[in-house]
């Protein structure tokens, strides 16, 4: 995925791609999230796996490519 | 101990556990507030989304050198997708559907030098793709070639 205004290219996991789609249609928690990628994924929702979520969105936080609403 | 110096020794007590108290208080406040904000949900949302609203096709314009270029000579010439926001200067984005032509090397005075191959491919509107742009590209979206 291009990101125009850093000029930087990132390679994306299919996780990592549905977070931005997701994110792309509306703002969305990181339970709401975790919520569809366990379905869409068909994983558990437990506390590693919403670690995970956070640890990513924290990194896409850091890259400047999702931001939190205030 | 006189009258006066019981008096004062409770007023101190007093105001001592007043202040303890009023610290109590304010622990306890504090508690809240903190756990108020960490109860609160983060919400998320995209940091633009007109600049990730964009195909992974974006290529710069490469020099004649870097050109793809077919067995005969010709330099490829790619097509920015025209419904794509193009950002002037590049990077270009040739949208879901990439596509381009072949440049004429040859024309009534002679063959046609890359350099200018890649002149008349820009005058066009087009964008000269280089050979490793080009691979990339047609290997994971194909490359419709008019």
């Amino acid at each position: 995925m291009f990101q125009p205004e850093a000029g930087k290219t990132h390679l994306l996991n299919r996780m990592s791609i549905k977070i931005i789609t997701y994110l792309s249609q509306a703002p969305a928690s990181t339970d709401e999230i975790c919520h569809t990628l366990a379905v869409k994924f068909q994983l558990t929702s437990d506390a590693a796996f919403l670690r995970n979520i956070d640890n990513t969105l924290h990194h896409f936080d850091a890259l400047g490519l999702i931001k939190k609403v205030k | 101990m006189t009258d006066k110096k019981e008096h004062k020794q409770a007023q101190i007590e007093q105001q001592l556990a007043l202040k303890a108290s009023e610290d109590s208080l304010s622990k306890n406040k504090r508690r809240r507030l903190l756990k108020g904000a960490v109860a609160l949900p983060v919400i998320m949302t995209l940091h633009s989304g007109a600049a990730l609203a964009r195909t992974s096709n974006m290529i710069g314009d490469a020099p004649a050198v870097d050109a793809q270029v077919d067995m005969e000579g010709r330099l490829l010439c790619a097509h920015p997708d025209p419904t794509q926001p193009q950002i002037a200067g590049g990077p270009y984005d040739l949208g879901m559907m990439p596509s381009g032509h072949y440049e004429k090397q040859i024309d009534g005075n002679g063959p046609i030098s890359l350099d200018n191959q890649a002149i008349n491919c820009r005058a066009g509107g087009g964008v000269v793709i280089s050979g490793v742009a080009y691979t990339s590209i047609m290997s994971r979206s194909g490359f419709n070639i008019m």
